[in-house]
């Protein structure tokens, strides 16, 4: 089924061998993406130190911190997760064995604690809402908006550059289905709240552009700021597509939608559309209306 | 094998409860919910202690001479059944609503027993669940807790035990007595524990807790010498009266139903584990699973897009942590 294909794509990310010292694009403004296979994380350069994300796990970590001496030998001083997914979080123990401090928020430190990874370095700086790391004059700025992909997501936005990274939720080139087809990561009771608070804050920092967290076929490094809002009108679509079944009586015995009623045109624009995908995804959704989850 | 051919009528018990679920408990209004099975029965489990199944959905509660312990009202149309049902059997005022977790489903409704003055009773993360996520058909908690709290009234009890997130972040399971019954939500569900899962993607399962989740329910039973689970829904499986498949009440069952449901949960997870370490890639795990028929004759209402789905949410756990 097409949704399966979408799933072996994100298992595609997720289990990519990373090239021997993974690309690096620079962005400017000391901003940098790390880029291992189809997975992309963002690093900032300043005067006095590096700060890090995501470091993917062990052996990207390794090319990850060969890649960044190419460009400075200043210090990794900052570590930060994007969330708990260990795809995204192991192997930072070469940065903390230079030195540098992990930063997460505080749900994931507690994810961390009840569901224990060894390859997941235990953060040093929890935070709740916001918190900045800084190397010079620049900034990373982490908000935490609330639950949407899992329960701690941060959104990274780089000053000056004027960057903003919402990593796993929105990527370039354009507005796409989630890569996880079953939907079990996403927080439907918050994500249309958090889309929202995120484009008021692409507008209140006047953000340039939206950094890519994936690599999936060649996609480019950065887009518009205004995909914030098509990604956000994607879900307003799905959402809306379930409360017109629900209105209309199109939804099955089996809490799915009745898929021949839904006009599928809206979603075919969408990157990763498939007819099942959709069907799953407003499963998913169903659930929330009855269950409030 | 008759288990893998009798997956349909698990499904038609699963779509019932999401019909139900789905249409805000409103299934029709027939006495019945199907021939043979009344929509709404209420069942003396002890002295004092009941169980109310309001279509697919049950809860349970607790007469005493002070007044009467309730659970879970579902929402508004079973909670006025349930009102009318334990006024057939007592005058006794309803002092306390206790909810199991905070799904929708279980919780909304209960707004006729605070107006007679019932307490609420929720895990904490239950109730900032209701905050951060409102519904105004669900009443808000009186009294939380964290790990355990205890209703006693009239010389009976009802415990609830808080064990990690499970089915919802802030499911507790309750002991009843008298009857020294288990009351278990959405969770381990007599008759079996084998049972593939209504929803097999587990959107709301804690799968990186179940094991260890169930292990801990077990450690209760083991020290409260345990013996019946009360399950809160009726389902398909095989009547352990007759031996026969189909919609069995399911009401009780021996407690030995948590074991299973840890071990069906600990067997999906060992299999997509172990397909891992063989150096299937992740991609493919799901399928080579289902080809391998793993689980197909073990798992009651076994279908190969359902266990692929399952298999899936699985290797995503076991790949990201969640």
């Amino acid at each position: 089924m097409a949704y399966r294909r979408v799933w072996l794509c994100l298992l595609a990310c997720v289990c990519a061998v990373a090239p021997a010292f993974g690309q690096v694009e620079p962005l400017g403004d000391g901003v940098y993406l790390f880029r291992a296979g189809v997975d992309r994380s963002l690093f900032v350069v300043g005067d006095d130190g590096v700060i890090v994300t995501d470091p993917i796990n062990a052996e990207v970590a390794a090319d990850y911190r060969a890649a960044i001496r190419e460009i400075t030998t200043a210090p990794v001083k900052y570590v930060v997760y994007s969330h708990y997914h260990w795809d995204r979080v192991s192997g930072a123990q070469i940065f903390k064995a230079e030195g540098a401090e992990v930063v997460t928020q505080e749900q994931c430190a507690q994810r961390f604690r009840d569901n224990p990874n060894p390859a997941v370095v235990d953060p040093d700086i929890t935070f709740a809402e916001r918190y900045d790391v800084s190397v010079g004059d620049r900034t990373l700025e982490l908000h935490y908006l609330g639950p949407s992909h899992g329960d701690c997501l941060t959104v990274f936005v780089a000053k000056p550059a004027n960057l903003l990274q919402a990593v796993d939720l929105v990527n370039p080139p354009r507005a796409s289905f989630p890569a996880d087809p079953l939907g079990a990561y996403i927080r439907p009771h918050n994500l249309r709240q958090f889309l929202a608070r995120l484009e008021g804050l692409v507008a209140d920092e006047g953000i340039d552009g939206v950094v890519a967290s994936s690599a999936m076929d060649d996609s480019p490094a950065v887009g518009p700021p205004t995909l914030v809002a098509d990604q956000a009108q994607f879900w307003g679509e799905v959402y809306e597509a379930v409360d017109v079944a629900i209105e209309q009586g199109n939804v099955g015995i089996d809490s799915f939608v009745k898929m021949k009623t839904v006009d599928l045109t809206v979603f075919e624009p969408y990157g990763g559309y498939s007819e099942e995908k959709l069907k799953m995804l407003m499963r998913r959704i169903n659930g929330w209306h009855d269950m409030g989850r | 094998m008759r288990i893998r051919a009798q997956g349909f009528l698990t499904i038609l018990a699963g779509l019932c409860c999401a019909a139900q679920a789905h249409a805000g408990a409103h299934t029709g209004d027939s006495e019945y919910l199907f021939p043979g099975m009344p929509r709404i029965e209420t069942e003396q489990l002890a002295d004092g202690v009941y169980g109310f199944r309001h279509t697919f959905y049950r809860n349970v509660f607790i007469v005493t001479d002070e007044g009467v312990i309730a659970t879970d009202p579902m929402n508004a149309r079973a909670a006025a059944a349930l009102r009318k049902a334990i006024a057939e059997v007592t005058d006794q005022p309803v002092r306390y609503v206790a909810y199991s977790h905070s799904h929708w489903d279980h919780s909304s409704g209960g707004a006729l027993f605070k107006q007679e003055g019932a307490q609420f009773v929720a895990q904490e993360r239950c109730a900032a669940n209701h905050v951060e996520n409102p519904n105004p058909d669900i009443v808000p908690p009186d009294i939380t807790y964290d790990d355990y709290y205890e209703i006693e009234l009239g010389g009976k009890s009802l415990e609830m035990f808080y064990f990690g997130p499970s089915h919802d972040n802030c499911l507790v399971v309750m002991v009843v007595n008298p009857g020294n019954f288990l009351f278990m939500v959405d969770t381990a569900n007599p008759p079996s524990g084998w049972q593939m899962h209504y929803n097999p993607a587990v959107s709301e399962d804690r799968v990186w807790n179940m094991v260890p989740w169930h292990d801990q329910v077990e450690a209760l039973i083991e020290e409260r010498g345990i013996e019946t689970v009360i399950g809160a829904h009726m389902n398909a499986g095989i009547d352990p009266e007759t031996g026969k498949y189909g919609i069995v009440r399911g009401t009780t069952g021996p407690a030995t139903v948590v074991a299973e449901t840890r071990d069906f949960w600990k067997a999906g997870i060992d299999a997509v584990r172990a397909k891992l370490a063989s150096g299937t890639p992740p991609t493919e795990v799901p399928d080579a699973l289902v080809e391998d028929g793993v689980l197909s004759d073990r798992v009651i209402g076994y279908t190969p897009d359902a266990a692929r789905i399952w298999f899936q949410r699985l290797t995503s756990y076991a790949i990201t942590g969640e």
